[in-house]
C-alpha cells in the first residue's frame, strides 16, 4: 500500500514536471503565469507530503535523509517560484525545478530511520535553525546555478556563437544581479541559522562544540562566502575567476553536508 | 470554395512600399472604424476587415460573385477614403484570392512576414482589426472563418519549439548582443566613434531599445556634432575619447583609421576599475580595435565579420523554420479549403435538386394547363412526379456527397456543376 506522503509527492512531481517544462517551451507572460499556477499546486502537495511525514514520525521532518531531501527540495521550489515572477529568469526556475525533481526522486530511495546525529534534536529553536540553513543553502544553490549559466553565456559571447540555448538563458547583468542577491540572502539566513544552532547547542549541551569538524567547516564556508561577496562587491575579484571560485566553494559545501559527520563527542552529548 | 463567393485581399507592406507611401495610405484607429462603417453596406463587398499597422495596410474582403476587376475596386476603396489622386500603385500592391488569402494572413499574424521575424505584436493588431470590423457588422461568415483559422494556425506556429524572434540584420544582431550582456539598455552609455552609416544604423536600433545616454566622437567635427544633435547625444573631442572609456558600456566604431584605435593593453589599463562589462562593436574596415581585446575578461569585441556570420546563421535558421512552418500552414489551409468545400458540395446538391425540380414543375404545369385532369388528380400526379424525381436523384446525390469527402474529387464535382449549367441552358433554349 502506497503511503500518503508518497502519493502527495508523486502528484507534486507530476505538476512540477508538466508545468516546469512550460518554462522551457514558452516565452509569453500568460503561459509562464499558467505554469506558475500549476507549480504552486505541486508545491502545495509537496508541502502536504512533508507535514504528513512529520505527523507520522511525530518529529521534525529533518530527522532522516528522506525528510531532509524533500524539505530541502521544497525550499528550492519556493525560491524557483519566487524568481519565476521575472519572465527573463524563467530558465533558472526551470533548472531549479529540474534539480528539485531529481532530489525528490532520490529521496524515494532513502531510508526513514532516524539519523543518530540528529536523534536528540527537538524544539522550535532547532526547527528555526534548520529552516534558515535550508533557505541559506537553497540560495547558495541558486547562486552556484547562476554561476554556471553566467559562464555558459560568457563562453558563447566569447566564441561568438549564439546557440538556441544561449538565447533562452538570461542576460549577464540579470545573472549577476540574481547571483549577488541570492548570496546576500544566503549569508544572512546562514548567519541566523548558525547563531540559532550555537544558541541551541549552548542551551541544551552546555557549550558550543567549535572543534567539531562539521560545525567548524560550516563556519569557515560562511566566512569564505562573506569574503567572496565583499571581494566581488568592491571589484577586487570579478569576471570568470570569481564565478569559478564560487562554484568550487559550493562544491565544498556539498562535501561538508554529504560526507562530513559530527565527531563522536557531539554524538555522545546528543545521546 | 463556393463558386459565387470570392475571398480576396489587397495590401502594401514594408517590402513593397516605402514609408512615404505607407504613411499616405495608413489609417488611424478612428479612420478604420469610419472606413468600415462607410463601406458596411457596399453593394459588392459584403464583408471587410482593414488591417493598418506601421508596416502594412491590408484590406480583406468577401464578394458574392466573381469579377476580375474586384481587386482594383478594392484598391479604389482605400484611395477614395483618403481623397488621394490615383497613383501608379501596381508595383507596390499585392493581392491574393481564395485559400491564398488565408495562407497570407497566417504568415502576417504569426510574424513570418514581419520586419522582425516572429514578432508577437502583429497578432494583437490582427485581432484588433478583426474585432473592429466585427463590432460594426463588417464580419459575417466568411471572414470570421478566415480569421479564426489564421488565429488557430498562429497559435500552432507559436507553440512550435523552435519558432523564435531572431534578427536578420547586422544592426539588429548587435543590439541583440547588447541586450544579452546588459539586459536593460536605458541606463547604459554608448560612445560612437566616427559617423559612418553602419554605426548610425546600430545607434538607431539601440535607441529604439531604450538607450538614452549617447556620446559621439569623430575626427570630422561637424558630422559628429550633427549626429549628436540628431540622436540627442553629447559630443566628445576625438583627442580625448579614450579618457571616457571607463564610463562607457558600449563603444561602436566606424572610422576610416588605418591603425588600431584601441589595443588590448590600453583596454586592460582603462577597465581595471570598470565595474561592468564592456561591449565593443567594430564596424570599420580596416578594423579599429585589436582583436586580442576579446581575450580580456568581461570585454566582448565583435567586428563586422562576426556580426555578419551570426546574421547569416540566423537567416539560415529562419529559413529552416519557415520551411517547417509551411507544413503547418498548408495543413490549416487544406482544412479550411475542405471546410469551405462543404458548402460547395451542399450548394451542388441543392442546385442539382433545384434543377430537376424546376424541369419537373415546368413540364407538369404544361400538362396541367391543358386541363386533362381535375384538381385532385393534379395533386396526385404532382406528388407522384416529385417522388419519382426523389427516387431518381437519391443515388446521384449520395454519390456527390461521397465525392465531397475527398478534396481530390473537387474537379469531378465542378464537372457535374458545369454539366448541370449546360443542361439548364440547353433545356431553356429548347
Amino acid at each position: 500500500m502506497i503511503e500518503l506522503d508518497y502519493l502527495f509527492l508523486i502528484l507534486g512531481l507530476l505538476l512540477y514536471g508538466f508545468f516546469g517544462f512550460r518554462y522551457f517551451l514558452n516565452v509569453s507572460q500568460s503561459s509562464v503565469q499558467l505554469a506558475n499556477r500549476g507549480i504552486w499546486f505541486g508545491f502545495l502537495f509537496h508541502g502536504l507530503a512533508i507535514i504528513y511525514r512529520a505527523y507520522l514520525d511525530q518529529a521534525l521532518p529533518f530527522m532522516h535523509t528522506y525528510g531532509i531531501l524533500i524539505s530541502f527540495s521544497w525550499t528550492m521550489v519556493l525560491i524557483g517560484l519566487l524568481i519565476a515572477k521575472n519572465l527573463k529568469l524563467r530558465m533558472i526556475s526551470f533548472l531549479i525545478l529540474f534539480m528539485s525533481i531529481i532530489l525528490i526522486v532520490i529521496s524515494f530511495h532513502m531510508g526513514k530511520s532516524k539519523n543518530p546525529d540528529l536523534s536528540g534534536i527537538e524544539g522550535v529553536w532547532v526547527f528555526a535553525h534548520v529552516l534558515f540553513c535550508f533557505i541559506g543553502y537553497a540560495g547558495l544553490t541558486l547562486a552556484c546555478l547562476s554561476c554556471f549559466i553566467y559562464l555558459f553565456q560568457d563562453w558563447h559571447l566569447k566564441q561568438k556563437s549564439l546557440s538556441p540555448l544561449f538565447k533562452k538563458f538570461p542576460d549577464l547583468n540579470s545573472l549577476e544581479v540574481i547571483h549577488l542577491k541570492s548570496i546576500l540572502i544566503s549569508i544572512w539566513c546562514l548567519a541566523i541559522g548558525l547563531l540559532l544552532g550555537y544558541y541551541w547547542s549552548f542551551h541544551y549541551l552546555g557549550h558550543i562544540l567549535l572543534e567539531d569538524p562539521k560545525i567548524l567547516t560550516s563556519m569557515v564556508t560562511w566566512i569564505s562566502y562573506v569574503a567572496l561577496f565583499l571581494l566581488k562587491k568592491y571589484q577586487i575579484l570579478r569576471g570568470r575567476n570569481y564565478y569559478f571560485l564560487n562554484i568550487i566553494l559550493y562544491m565544498l559545501i556539498i562535501f561538508i553536508l554529504v560526507f562530513l559527520k559530527h565527531e563522536s563527542k557531539y554524538q555522545e552529548l546528543m545521546l | 470554395m463556393t463558386q459565387e463567393v470570392s475571398i480576396l485581399m489587397v495590401g502594401i507592406n514594408h517590402k513593397t512600399a516605402n514609408v512615404d507611401l505607407r504613411e499616405k495610405l495608413a489609417f488611424t484607429g478612428e479612420q478604420v472604424k469610419e472606413f468600415l462603417i462607410k463601406n458596411k453596406n457596399h453593394e459588392e463587398f459584403r464583408e471587410l476587415v482593414l488591417l493598418s499597422t506601421c508596416n502594412r495596410i491590408e484590406l480583406y474582403a468577401v464578394c458574392y460573385h466573381h469579377d476580375d476587376s474586384l481587386v482594383s475596386k478594392l484598391i479604389d476603396l482605400i484611395w477614395q477614403f483618403h481623397h488621394l489622386e490615383p497613383l501608379e500603385l501596381t508595383p507596390h500592391i499585392y493581392s491574393e484570392k481564395g485559400v491564398a488569402v488565408l495562407r497570407h494572413l497566417i504568415k502576417v499574424a504569426s510574424g513570418i512576414n514581419s520586419m522582425v521575424f516572429g514578432e508577437t505584436e502583429i497578432l494583437k493588431q490582427c485581432k484588433l482589426a478583426y474585432e473592429a470590423s466585427r463590432d460594426v457588422g463588417g464580419v459575417r461568415v466568411y471572414l470570421h472563418e478566415l480569421f479564426q483559422n489564421a488565429f488557430r494556425a498562429t497559435k500552432l506556429i507559436r507553440s512550435h519549439q523552435k519558432f523564435s524572434a531572431g534578427h536578420v540584420s547586422v544592426s539588429a544582431v548587435a543590439v541583440e548582443l547588447a541586450l544579452k550582456i546588459f539586459g536593460d539598455l536605458s541606463e547604459r552609455k554608448v560612445l560612437i566613434l566616427g559617423a559612418g552609416v553602419m554605426g548610425k544604423s546600430v545607434l538607431k536600433h539601440l535607441k529604439s531599445n531604450g538607450l538614452q545616454k549617447i556620446y559621439v566622437s569623430s575626427r570630422t567635427l561637424e558630422r559628429a556634432k550633427n549626429l549628436a544633435n540628431e540622436y540627442g547625444g553629447e559630443f566628445i573631442d576625438f583627442c580625448y575619447w579614450k579618457d571616457h572609456i571607463v564610463d562607457m558600456d558600449i563603444i561602436i566604431s566606424s572610422t576610416d583609421s588605418s591603425d588600431w584605435l584601441l589595443t588590448k593593453k590600453e583596454v586592460k589599463e582603462k577597465i581595471i576599475h570598470h565595474e561592468r562589462s564592456l561591449f565593443l562593436i567594430d564596424m570599420a574596415m580596416p578594423r579599429d580595435f585589436d582583436p586580442a581585446i576579446n581575450e580580456l575578461d568581461h570585454v566582448y569585441l565583435y567586428n563586422m565579420d562576426d556580426l555578419q556570420t551570426i546574421t547569416q546563421e540566423n537567416i539560415e535558421q529562419k529559413q529552416e523554420e519557415v520551411n517547417r512552418l509551411t507544413m503547418i500552414i498548408e495543413e490549416v489551409c487544406q482544412d479550411y479549403q475542405y471546410q469551405m468545400d462543404g458548402s460547395f458540395i451542399q450548394e451542388t446538391v441543392i442546385g442539382f435538386r433545384n434543377h430537376f425540380e424546376a424541369v419537373r414543375k415546368e413540364e407538369v404545369n404544361k400538362f396541367f394547363n391543358k386541363n386533362y385532369f381535375n384538381e385532385i388528380d393534379q395533386q396526385k400526379i404532382d406528388y407522384l412526379t416529385q417522388k419519382i424525381i426523389n427516387v431518381l436523384l437519391h443515388h446521384p446525390v449520395t454519390k456527390i456527397k461521397d465525392l465531397g469527402k475527398d478534396p481530390l474529387n473537387l474537379e469531378k464535382i465542378q464537372t457535374i456543376r458545369d454539366l448541370l449549367q449546360e443542361k439548364k441552358e440547353t433545356y431553356h433554349e429548347k
